[in-house]
C-alpha cells in the first residue's frame, strides 16, 4: 500500500473529526460553517489521493449536488423559524444546550447547511477536475 | 498600518500584472491575488486594532467586528470564482489544446 | 415576506439540485417559481413601502430590505422575464442544471433589488455573476470560451473594484446602509465612490466598460441570451441610480456618466451595423440603450421617464433575443405572420416610432436631456434613434423578406413567450399613459 494511503487512513478520521468540531464551535469561538466544510472537503482530497478516484465515487453514495441541495435547503429552512415563534424571518431562535453541540438554534440550522454545501462544492470541483484527468 | 497598507498595494499590482499574462493559469492567480489584496484593504480600513470585544463595555480599541465578517464573506466568495474558474480553464485547455489567451479567440 | 422572492428561488433551486433528474418536473416548477415572484412584486406595489430589517437587527446595524415602488417594480419585471424564459425554454434542449442556475439567478437579482446594504448588494452582485458564468460556459460552444473568459474577466475585475469601494468606504465612513452612508458621506470618500460606480458601469456596460457584452451574449443558447439581456444590465444601471440617487450629488460624476453613456450610444449603434451575427448586434444595441438611458438619468436625475424606460428595455430587448433565437433555428427566413408581426412590434418599439412605448419613453428622456441643456447629447440621442430605426430595418431586410426556404418547426412553447412578450409591448405602448402615471407614483414613494 502507497504511503499516501496509509497516511490518510490515518489522518482522515481526525480531518473529518476536525470537521465537526470547527462546525459546532462557530458561533462565538473561530470556526463556523465554512472552514468546516473545507476540512471535510480536504478529507475528501486526501481519501482521493490515497486511494483513487473510482473507489472513492463508488463508496459515497452522494452525487456532489445532491450534497449542495440539501445545503441550500437547510440554510434556506432555518430562515423560517423566525415566523415560527413571531418574530421577523432570519431571526435567530436559541434553544437549550446540548452537551458537545452547543446550544441549539436556528443559526446553527443554518451552519449546518453552509458545511453540506461547502463541502459539496469542494466534492463537485475535486471530481470534476479528476474526471478532467482520466 | 504602514506595511500593511503597502502589501495591498503590492498585491494589487502584481495580480493586475498577472491577469494581462499570456498564460491562463497565471491569470487564475492574479484572480487570487487581486482577491486577498480586496480583503486586505478592507481589514486595514477597519482600523488595526488588537482587543476582542468583550462584554458590554465599549472601548476605543476594540476590533471592529464588521470588517471581518466582510472578509469572510469575500473570501468564501472569492473561493467559489477561483473554483469556478479553475474548472473553466481545464475544459478550455483541454479543448483547445493549449494555455494560451491567443488560443480562445480562434473561432 | 419580502424576503420570499429572494429565498423562495433559491429553496426550489436546491430542491431541483438534490434531485436533477425529472427535466419536466423542473421546468414546471420554476414556472410556478417564477409566477409566484410576479405577483409578489404586484403586491409589494400596492402597499407602498415595506421594510423589513433581516434577522432582527434594527437600522442601520443590521441589513434592511425595502420593497419600495422602484425595487417592486423590478421585482416584478424579473418575475416576467422568469414566466416567459421558462415557457421559452420548453422548446429548447437545455443541459441539465439550468433551471436550478437560472432560478438563482432570479433570486438574487432580487436580492440586488430589493437590499439597502451596500455590502448585501456585493453578495447579490456575486451570486449573480457565479450563476451567470456556469449558465454561460455550459450553453456554449466549444469556441465560444472566448466570450466566458472575457465575461467572466470583466466582471471579477468590476467585483474587485466594488469590494475595494465598499472597503474603503466602510473604513472612513463607518457604515454599510445607503441612507446611512449619505447622511456621513465627506468629501475625502469620492475616491470610494468613483470606484463603486466605475463597478456599476461595468456591470452595466458603458463605455469604456463595455467590451464584454458583444463578446459573449451571442455565444449562449437563446434562453440564456435572452435572460442576460433582460437582467444582467439592469441591475447595474438599476444598482447605479439606486445608489447615487441616495447620496448626495456629486455633480463631476454625474456629468462623466453622462459623457460615457453618449458614447455608449454611438458606439452601441455604429458597432451594430457591422455585424453579421445577428444577436451580436442585438448586443451592440443593449450597449446603445443602456448608454440612452444613463443619459437620461445623468441629467435628470431618477425620473417617471427613466423608470418607463427601464420597465421597456427589459420587455422589448428580452422578445427581441427570444425572436433573434427563433430565427436562428429556422434558418433565414420566417414565414410565420405571428413572429414576424412581433418583431415588427418590438423593433418599433425598441427604435422610438409612435405610438409604440419606446416613442414615450424616447420623447420624455430626450426632452429632459434638452431642458438640461446637454444639447449635443440631445442630438447624437435623436441621431441613435434614427440609426436604431436603420438596423431594424435592415434586420427586417435580411431576415423577413425573400423565398421560403422550407418548413422548420418551431416548438409552439416558445412562439407564445415571444407573443406575450409582444403583448406586453402593445400594452405598454396603449396604456403609456398610465404607466408613466404609475412610475410617477412610484418614485414619489
Amino acid at each position: 500500500m502507497s504511503f499516501v494511503a496509509l497516511a490518510s487512513r490515518v489522518i482522515i478520521p481526525l480531518q473529518i473529526f476536525l470537521a465537526f468540531f470547527f462546525l459546532f464551535r462557530g458561533h462565538n469561538l473561530p470556526g463556523g460553517g465554512f472552514i468546516g466544510g473545507l476540512l471535510l472537503g480536504l478529507s475528501l482530497v486526501l481519501a482521493l489521493l490515497g486511494f483513487g478516484f473510482q473507489r472513492i465515487k463508488e463508496a459515497i453514495p452522494f452525487e456532489p449536488s445532491t450534497v449542495i441541495g440539501i445545503g441550500l435547503f437547510t440554510a434556506g429552512i432555518s430562515s423560517f423559524f423566525g415566523p415560527l415563534f413571531g418574530k421577523g424571518i432570519f431571526t435567530g431562535v436559541w434553544g437549550s444546550t446540548v452537551p458537545f453541540i452547543g446550544k441549539l438554534s436556528s443559526v446553527l440550522l443554518f451552519d449546518v447547511g453552509v458545511f453540506l454545501l461547502v463541502a459539496g462544492i469542494v466534492m463537485k470541483v475535486v471530481y470534476s477536475l479528476m474526471e478532467e484527468e482520466c | 498600518m504602514l506595511i500593511v497598507s503597502l502589501s495591498v498595494g503590492v498585491l494589487f499590482s502584481s495580480g493586475v500584472y498577472l491577469l494581462l499574462q499570456k498564460s491562463l493559469l497565471r491569470t487564475l492567480l492574479g484572480i487570487l491575488l487581486l482577491g486577498n489584496g480586496a480583503n486586505l484593504l478592507i481589514f486595514v480600513s477597519g482600523g488595526l486594532k488588537t482587543k476582542a470585544p468583550f462584554g458590554k463595555v465599549f472601548d476605543q480599541s476594540f476590533a471592529d467586528p464588521v470588517p471581518q465578517a466582510l472578509i469572510l464573506t469575500a473570501i468564501v466568495i472569492g473561493l467559489g470564482i477561483a473554483a469556478f474558474f479553475l474548472v473553466l480553464i481545464l475544459r478550455a485547455s483541454s479543448s483547445t489544446g493549449s494555455d494560451d489567451v491567443a488560443e480562445l479567440d480562434r473561432e | 415576506m419580502i424576503a420570499l422572492p429572494i429565498i423562495l428561488p433559491f429553496m426550489v433551486a436546491a430542491i431541483f439540485l438534490i434531485f436533477p433528474e425529472c427535466q419536466r418536473l423542473q421546468k414546471s416548477l420554476a414556472f410556478i417559481t417564477s409566477l409566484v415572484i410576479y405577483a409578489l412584486g404586484l403586491s409589494f406595489l400596492s402597499d407602498s413601502k415595506t421594510v423589513l430589517e433581516v434577522g432582527g437587527w434594527e437600522w442601520p446595524f443590521g441589513i434592511v430590505l425595502v420593497a419600495d415602488g422602484f425595487s417592486s417594480v423590478m421585482v416584478s419585471l424579473v418575475g416576467l422575464v422568469g414566466i416567459v424564459a421558462t415557457l421559452y425554454s420548453y422548446g429548447e434542449e437545455l443541459r441539465d442544471r439550468h433551471y436550478p442556475l437560472s432560478l438563482i439567478l432570479l433570486g438574487s437579482v432580487n436580492g440586488a433589488f430589493l437590499t439597502t446594504d451596500l455590502f448585501n448588494l456585493y453578495v447579490w452582485f456575486e451570486v449573480m455573476l457565479m450563476a451567470s458564468f456556469v449558465l454561460l460556459s455550459t450553453n456554449v460552444s466549444k469556441d465560444g470560451f472566448g466570450g466566458a473568459f472575457k465575461y467572466v474577466l470583466l466582471n471579477l475585475v468590476s467585483s474587485f473594484m466594488f469590494l475595494s469601494g465598499v472597503g474603503l468606504l466602510y473604513g472612513s465612513v463607518g457604515a454599510l446602509n445607503f441612507s446611512h452612508i449619505a447622511s456621513r458621506l465627506g468629501s475625502e470618500d469620492l475616491l470610494s465612490v468613483y470606484l463603486i460606480a466605475a463597478a456599476f458601469m461595468i456591470k452595466s456596460a458603458l463605455v469604456p466598460f463595455y467590451f464584454w457584452l458583444p463578446a459573449s451574449y451571442h455565444r449562449a443558447s437563446a434562453t440564456v441570451s435572452a435572460l442576460f439581456a433582460a437582467l444582467l444590465t439592469k441591475v447595474g444601471i438599476y444598482s447605479l441610480i439606486r445608489v447615487l440617487s441616495v447620496f448626495p450629488e456629486i455633480p463631476e460624476l454625474l456629468f462623466a456618466i453622462g459623457v460615457f453613456a453618449t458614447i455608449s450610444m454611438l458606439v452601441g449603434i455604429i458597432g451594430a451595423f457591422g455585424q453579421v451575427n445577428l444577436r451580436r448586434l442585438l448586443a451592440f444595441d443593449v450597449v446603445s440603450q443602456v448608454g440612452f438611458v444613463l443619459l437620461g438619468f445623468s441629467t435628470g436625475g431618477l425620473s417617471s421617464a427613466v423608470v418607463f424606460y427601464l420597465i421597456h428595455m427589459i420587455v422589448v430587448e428580452m422578445n427581441l433575443f427570444l425572436i433573434a433565437g427563433v430565427i436562428e433555428k429556422r434558418g433565414n427566413f420566417i414565414g410565420s405572420g405571428i413572429i414576424g408581426f412581433s418583431f415588427i412590434v418590438s423593433a418599433c418599439a425598441l427604435a422610438g416610432v409612435p405610438p409604440f412605448s419606446g416613442f414615450f419613453g424616447k420623447f420624455l428622456i430626450i426632452a429632459e436631456i434638452f431642458e438640461n441643456s446637454w444639447v449635443l447629447s440631445g442630438v447624437l440621442a435623436l441621431i441613435m434613434g434614427l440609426g436604431t430605426l436603420v438596423l431594424m430595418a435592415r434586420i427586417w431586410d435580411i431576415y423577413f423578406w425573400g423565398e421560403k426556404k422550407g418548413e422548420i418547426v418551431i416548438s409552439s412553447w416558445q412562439i407564445i413567450s415571444v407573443i406575450i412578450l409582444t403583448i406586453v409591448t402593445l400594452s405598454l405602448s396603449i396604456f403609456s399613459a398610465q404607466v408613466l402615471e404609475l412610475c410617477q407614483w412610484v418614485i414619489d414613494v
